[in-house]
This record gives C-alpha cells, structure tokens and sequence, in this order.
C-alpha cells in the first residue's frame, strides 16, 4: 500500500504535468478542465452582488451558505466575448490556498481521467490572445484535446496583483 | 531544547501564559515601588516578596523545562532580590531599572519560546544582562563573596542555594515532597478522592439547608468538621492548594461557629463557590492531574474580603499538619462527633501564608478558563450564521401570507434564544481595557524619564471592556496619543512653572461606556495645540488655502490628523514625525470609531476615542441602488429626504449640492460609484439619505429606503483587493448580499472631486 503511493508520488514529481481528474466545462465549443482536487462544490448559477472598481473578468460576490465569495467569469478572464447567463451555467467553486473562488462556465461537462501520457504542453506559440498563460497541459481523450488549466495562474495572475497594488 | 515534543508544548505554553501574567503584575508592583521610593516611602515588604515570587518560580520551571538561559537569569536577578529582602541592601532606583529590564527580557524571551518552541536564537544579550545585575549584587552584598567567584556564567544552580537562604527555604519543600510522595500509593489517592467528594457532598447539603435557616448551629458544625477533615487529608498528601483554600474557609467557619459573626448568605454562597473550585481540583486528581485550583490566589483574597478575615497575623508556620492530626482529622470526620480540643488546634494550624499580591488581579478571578482566540472567533463567525439562518427561516417566502400559529410560535421562541447566544458570545469576547491601560503607565515613566519631565498618569474606568478585535485596534492608537501628551503636550517642569502650572504634569485616561461606543479619553493639561502653528504649517503644506484662515477650531484641529502634518519644532525619537495622528485616525476607522479633539491653547489637550462596543455587529439602513442594496450604518443617518428641483446647486465641476435648512451638502450618486446607470436621473426621483459624518456631511442618493436591520458584518474577500467605499459586507435574511458603505472614505472620494 505504501509502496504504492510513493510511486504514484514519484511520478508526479518527475512530470510537471501530472495525470489525474480532471472536473471538464465548456467555455463555447471547447471543453477545458481544472485539477479535481482544487473543485470543493459546484453550484448552479445565482445573483451575484457587483462591486465597484472591480476588474472586468470579476463579476462580483456571491452568497454560499453563509460564505461570501468572490466570482470570476472565466470567459472574461480568456478575453473572450461575454455571453448572458442561463440555465445551463455554473459556478464551480475552488478552493486554492485557502481562498474559496467561484468560476463562472458555459456549463460543466464530466469528470475525466487523463493519464499522464497524453497529457503534452502547452504548444510555445505566440498567442495572439493573453489566453495561453492559464494553460497547463494539453490533454488528448480519444480525438478531442482538453485544455487543462493551470487554476493557480487562473486565479492568481500578476495582472491581478498589479490590479490590487494600484487601489 | 530543539526537540521539544507535542505534549511537551503544551506546558511550554501554560508556562508562558503563567509567567506573562506573573510578569505584567511585577512590573505594575516595581512601578509601584519606585514611585513610593522617590516620595521618600518605606518600601513594603509584601512588593519585594512578590516580585521574588514571580523571578523564584519562573527559575524554577524555566529549570524544569530546560531553559537555561532563562533559568540563569532570573537566578541572578533573584539572588539580588534576596539581598534585597534581607536587608543587606537597601533598594535603589538602579534595582527597579535592572529588574524592569529583566522583566522586559523574558517578555521578549517567552514571545521567542512563543514562536520557536526554543530558548536557541534569542537575540537579546542574555549574559551581558546578568553580568551587570551580578555586578549590582557585588557592589551591594560584599558579605556573599560566593557570588563573586561565580562569575556571569552561573554555571551551577545549587550555589546559589548556599549564598541565599530564602531560596534554600523554597526549595525544601521540594524535596519533602518527593518523599511523601513516595510513600502515597495510587490506591491512597484514590481513597482520598472518594473521601472527599463525600465530604464535598455532605458540606453542599448541610450549605444549602443552612441557606434557609442560618442559624442552624448543628449545621455549622458540620461544615466545619468537614472541611477540617478535607483540609487535614489534603495536607496529608500534600496538596497545599485544597489545604490552603480550605483552611481559609475552616478559619471563616470557626468564627460563625463560636458566634463571632454571623454567616450572611453571600458568605455562604462563596463557601459554596470554593466547593466546586475543590471539587474541580479533585476531579483534576481523579484524572491523574495535579490538584491545582487554577486562580487560587485571586479565590484565596475574595475569601479574605468576603469573609473579613485578618490574615495580616498569620504567623509562618509548617504547611503541613503533622500527621496525628491528620488522624485526629480523620477519625473526627468517621465518628462525627465534635472534639474541641481539635478544632481549637485546628484554628492554630496554619496553611502556608496566603500568597497576597499587593496589587490586585482584576477584581476578583473566578472560575476562568483559557480559550484559544481562534475558537473564540469561530464561535463568533458560527453565532453569525445561525443569526442569518434564524432570519432565513423566519423570514422564509414560503411562509408569507400563512397564518400558522404554531410555527410563529417556535420561530419566536427561536429568535429569542438566537438573540441571547448572540449577547453571550459577544460577551465572551469581551475584555477590560485594564490591561491596556496599564501598559500605558510604564510608556509615561519612560518618557517621562527621558525627557526630564514629571508626569502623572490618572487612569480611569479601566474595567470598562470592550471586545478583543477592538483592543487590538486602539492599542497602537492610544501609544501614539499618550506619546504626543508627554512629547509635546507636557511641558519640562519649568516652564510650567512659569505658567503657573504645577510643576507634575497631569494625564488622564480615562473609559467610559456612553450608549452604544466606549469612550476612551485621553486629557493633558499641557500647551494645547497652537490654532496659528496649525493653520500655517497646514497652508505652508497646501492643505488649505488663504481663505480658510478663519475655520472652526474644531476643523483646525482636525488638520492634525492629516498623514504628514505635524507641528513639531524638533523631530524627537519618538514622536514629531508627523506620522502619528493620521494612523490614530486610520486604525481607529478601522473599527468604525471616530477621533475627537479639543483644545485649549497653553491649558491642554483632549482626545476622545469613540469606539463601537463591537465590530461584528452594526445596526444599519439598507437602501436600494438599482440592484446593488447597500447600508449605512444607523447611528450616521442624519436624515433622508426626498428633494425638490429648487433645492439642487450644481456646481462647476458638476458637484450637485443640495441646501437644507441653509446648510449645503454635496451629494454623493452610489450609482456613479459602481457605473452601474450612466442615465443621469434627477435627484428628485430618489431619496437623499443624509449622513453625520465629515465636515459638513454627505448625501447619497439611492432609490429606495429598504428599512432598518441587524447587520452581522463579513470582510469582503480579499482576493478582491481593496474596494474602494465599501467597507464589508452581511448576509440579508432572503440571502442576498448587502454591502456596507465605508463612509468616511466615501467622503474622501467627493472631496477630492
């Protein structure tokens, strides 16, 4: 049983993009995926309460059980164009360095399990968008490639520490 | 020491706690002494005895654990105090400094064993400390050469045995105690256990029945006998704790037993409250604990109060009964007959003498116990929710429009027991500012040292508490505001004189409870604030123009609290540059309260420090702002109205301003705040709501007053950074999220425009 775990460890740290579950959503056409084990819940979409000098991609906070948490709407955050809500949306909740964060998706898909094999990196082009730096690993399910995301980056990029430096 | 284990931390940590609080009274008692020495007083025994108490016992754990630097020290710094007690040296100021300087350093030596679990990496000088307090005993105690050849290193502990008596004295029982342990088997304890939580019961019964008639001699005598045999058994094994409060209470009950008083009811209900201290500390053996009774020593001077005892002629006799009378005790207590001839042996039996602080522990410790501030603050956080799901349910729409008698019933039932666990869990946190304040007593010493000045400190209302996040808050604020009373504020003696003042400048602070906010005020009598000095630095710095020459005083004086202002000739090293009021302010925002100042020019100087009795909970307004509700908290609202086109100015630079009863007051469009309209609605469509705050106020304009609420404040998350205007956040009943407007930075906001 032992044994078996440190191989498992081994391997993760000997690739940087590590197999595992992925929780899969849609964001138009394509499907993406986060690590499973950042996901705490996920929750269909609700009224989220605006705040001023908010960046654009912050949609503003919502009310879980008692918890107030931030929101973000991922298809902002791509830089990709905003689309109303309905009743297909959700929010999956994350939860990353003891900040709870709610991502605002088209609609979740599946969980997957992707083996590390057929996991590849993110391809060096230039991007013309600023999507590519969320991007951690591709993954290759049968014909379709998921973009895995690298929810760390997602949450936590220097253009919102920039942001939060400013105010 | 780097391998400490888990179990070991935890009484690492009792032991920080225990020497933190033993520390802070010392210091209270050598501030005590060195204010009675320089008035030319006799110094009391009782303030040497109980700082040597303080340095014997944390030689002794810090021993225990393994601490040797700390260990050391303090067996320098009591070896000096001994001379001390002895008399062989009369007590200098130089003393009172180098025991105030040691008290300082294992402060910052159990922060350090805090954090690291370790002595290793203190960075204070240790040794250099010791060498100057063995260089004091040197200078003062040429009879004890021994000490000489010591050397700083200290190295054995046992000489220190030799060169001071008291401490051999101390350490006897030590030993004494090893070897009646010995002899005392498991099964023993475990008699003794059984027997006196019987004796426990019968005294609680024969208590109660005396409650209604108290006159009841043969009921008296009961409790009497009881607690005698509880005593001599406990003293049998050497519990000196049980044996200690209970002979307090014997020595109570033997006077209303030969008919010298008379047991009042309060009496008999603190004989009470020591039976469940004793039954606590039997417990704690029954557990395989030692038999402490935590807060003994505060237990042991309400006793002495309660009951009028005079302690003062307790002669220091053996702890211990002898063992016969243990017996005597013992048998007494199986045959339940009376023997005066024990009793009266018993009276004269005297427990080690109680340990009186000169100065008193906050009036007086109860049954107290520590509790992790972290679950303090998740009690708090859960009593918010339960407070949200109370209305979630009571409030639910599903509900609405039904007549269910029974369901409104529970719900209030509900809402009433949600209201006291709120008030209760908010009392818990609840602290009083004596601490605080007399922390404050050491900075003006210090300055008033420094800086050759005579201050006194006046310190008022120090049992007013307020909750622990507030504490925290004015801490650094108050720091800053005595600062500038003695930097600035108090005058060198002379030039008081000449203004006819007493040469002793005088503080005060003082706290009150005024409604919902305590008052913290802080009053010098010294110069006063310069209205001129003010005005022309704040125009020299562009704060304010020509035209404002003429301001209130009140708007004058509030230029001080302006981030870089400060009037101060010289820059001081410790206050004068200029960043102290402008914290006092923001800190004080933090927490919702307010700064108020006023000033007499030359005659001195008043600081108010208004502070809401909690943070956690704020009654407030809520409004309606297209879909956004915000609030504000009650106590600001002026008034809210809704305005007629005539009232509305608007300014050049676009400032609407609204004149009401010829006062004019610039509005504020929440809408702008958030962008959420960028139609510009007449201000006759919605409602001004009116607030106190800032110079002349502010309004803003919302769309509809919702109504009043209890608001549990949440922080927003701060992975949002700072909002501006928005200070937290609540969850409503139906669950929707109100935000709270942050109101003295909105005003910052409007000024600036």
């Amino acid at each position: 049983m032992e044994a078996v775990e440190e191989a498992v460890v081994l391997e993760t740290s000997d690739n940087a993009y590590s197999e595992g579950q992925f929780l899969t959503f849609m964001i138009g056409e394509q499907q993406y995926g986060v690590e499973i084990k950042y996901v705490t819940e996920i929750i269909g979409i609700q009224n989220i309460t605006d705040l001023p000098d908010l960046p654009h991609f912050m949609k503003g906070i919502i009310n879980l059980r008692g918890k107030v948490i931030p929101v973000v709407d991922v298809r902002l955050r791509f830089g990709m164009e905003e689309r109303a809500y309905d009743e297909r949306t959700c929010i999956i909740v994350v939860s990353i360095n003891d900040t709870n964060v709610g991502l605002v998706v088209d609609t979740v898909a599946e969980v997957m399990n992707i083996p590390a094999e057929n996991i590849e990196p993110p391809p060096k082009v230039n991007s013309r968008a600023n999507g590519n730096r969320f991007i951690h690993g591709l993954g290759k399910v049968q014909d379709n490639v998921q973009i895995l995301l690298d929810t760390q980056k997602l949450l936590f990029d220097e253009e919102l520490e920039q942001l939060t430096a400013i105010t | 020491m780097s391998n400490i284990l888990n179990d070991d931390k935890e009484i690492l940590i009792d032991f920080i706690n225990e020497s933190n609080e033993a520390l802070e009274k010392t210091e209270l008692v050598l501030l005590g002494l060195e204010e009675n020495l320089s008035a030319g007083g006799e110094v009391d025994e009782n303030d040497i005895n109980t700082i040597f108490r303080t340095f014997h016992s944390i030689k002794g754990s810090a021993g225990f654990i393994g601490l040797v630097g700390m260990n050391h020290l303090t067996h320098e710094a009591e070896t000096l105090l001994d001379n001390i007690r002895k008399g062989k040296t009369n007590l200098q100021k130089t003393h009172i400094d180098i025991f105030l300087e040691v008290s300082d350093t294992l402060m910052m030596m159990m922060n350090h064993l805090h954090e690291n679990f370790s002595e290793e990496g203190f960075p204070g000088d240790i040794d250099e400390l010791k060498q100057r307090i063995i260089k004091l005993i040197e200078e003062t105690a040429p009879v004890a050469p021994k000490d000489k050849s010591r050397g700083g290193a200290g190295k054995k502990t046992k000489s220190s045995a030799k060169s001071s008596g008291k401490t051999k004295e101390e350490e006897k029982p030590a030993v004494t105690d090893s070897m009646v342990d010995a002899l005392i088997s498991p099964e023993l304890v475990k008699q003794f256990v059984v027997d006196a939580s019987e004796l426990l019961d019968g005294m609680e019964q024969d208590l109660l029945a005396l409650e209604k008639a108290p006159d009841t001699m043969e009921l008296i005598e009961s409790v009497f006998r009881n607690m005698h045999s509880l005593k001599g058994n406990a003293g049998f094994f050497n519990y000196s704790d049980i044996s200690q409060v209970c002979h307090q209470a014997e020595t109570f009950l033997d006077m209303v037993r030969s008919g010298n008083v008379q047991a009042e009811s309060n009496q008999i209900s603190l004989i009470l409250q020591v039976l469940d201290f004793l039954r606590i500390a039997i417990e704690n053996l029954d557990n395989g604990k030692p038999p402490v009774i935590s807060g003994k020593i505060g237990l042991l001077d309400l006793m002495t109060d309660v009951f009028a005892l005079d302690t003062t002629e307790e002669p220091e006799t053996n702890e211990t009964p002898s063992k016969e009378e243990v017996k005597r005790a013992a048998e007494e207590n199986n045959e339940q007959k009376p023997e005066v001839k024990a009793v009266k042996d018993a009276t004269q039996v005297k427990s080690k003498p109680v340990a009186k602080p000169s100065v008193k522990p906050h009036s007086s410790m109860s049954d107290v116990i520590r509790v992790d501030v972290e679950k303090l603050n998740k009690l708090m956080n859960l009593v918010g929710e339960i407070v949200i799901s109370e209305s979630m349910v009571s409030h639910n729409p599903d509900l609405r429009g039904l007549e269910l008698e029974s369901v409104e019933k529970s719900i209030s039932y509900l809402q009433k027991n949600v209201r006291e666990l709120q008030e209760l869990a908010t009392a818990m946190r609840m602290i009083p500012l004596n601490g605080l304040f007399s922390k404050m007593k050491r900075l003006i010493r210090d300055l008033a040292t420094k800086n050759g000045k005579k201050i006194d400190l006046i310190i008022n209302g120090g049992e007013t508490e307020v909750d622990r996040s507030v504490l925290e808050h004015i801490s650094d604020p108050l720091v800053h505001i005595l600062r500038n009373s003695a930097d600035h504020g108090i005058e060198v003696p002379e030039a008081r004189k000449k203004r006819g003042k007493t040469e002793t400048g005088r503080i005060e602070l003082s706290a009150k409870q005024v409604g919902g906010e305590i008052w913290i005020v802080v009053e010098d009598d010294g110069n006063g604030l310069n209205r001129e000095k003010i005005l022309n630095k704040a125009l020299e710095k562009g704060l304010i123009t020509e035209n404002d020459m003429d301001m209130p005083d009140e708007k004058v004086w509030n230029l001080i609290f302006q981030p870089g202002f400060s009037t101060a000739d010289q820059v001081s090293d410790i206050s004068g540059r200029g960043v102290g009021m402008d914290v006092v302010v923001r800190n004080v925002e933090k927490i919702r309260g307010r700064v108020e100042v006023d000033s007499m020019d030359g005659k001195g100087t008043r600081v108010n420090l208004r502070i809401p009795l909690t943070t956690a909970i704020v009654d407030g307004m809520l409004m309606r702002v297209e879909e956004t509700i915000y609030a504000i908290p009650t106590l600001d609202i002026k008034e809210s109205l809704q305005v007629g086109d005539q009232h509305v100015v608007d300014l050049m630079d676009g400032q609407e301003v609204i004149k009401i009863r010829e006062q004019l007051i610039p509005i504020l469009r929440l809408h702008e705040l958030h962008e959420l309209s960028f139609k510009a609605k007449p201000l006759s469509e919605g409602i001004v709501v009116v607030t106190e705050k800032g110079p002349q106020g502010i309004g803003f304009l919302v769309d509809e007053i919702l109504g009043q609420q209890q608001l549990v404040i949440k922080p927003l998350p701060g992975y949002l950074g700072n909002i501006r205007g928005v200070s937290g956040c609540a969850v409503l009943g139906n669950g929707e999220i109100c935000l709270i407007l942050d109101l003295s930075n909105l005003i910052k906001m409007v000024e600036v425009k």
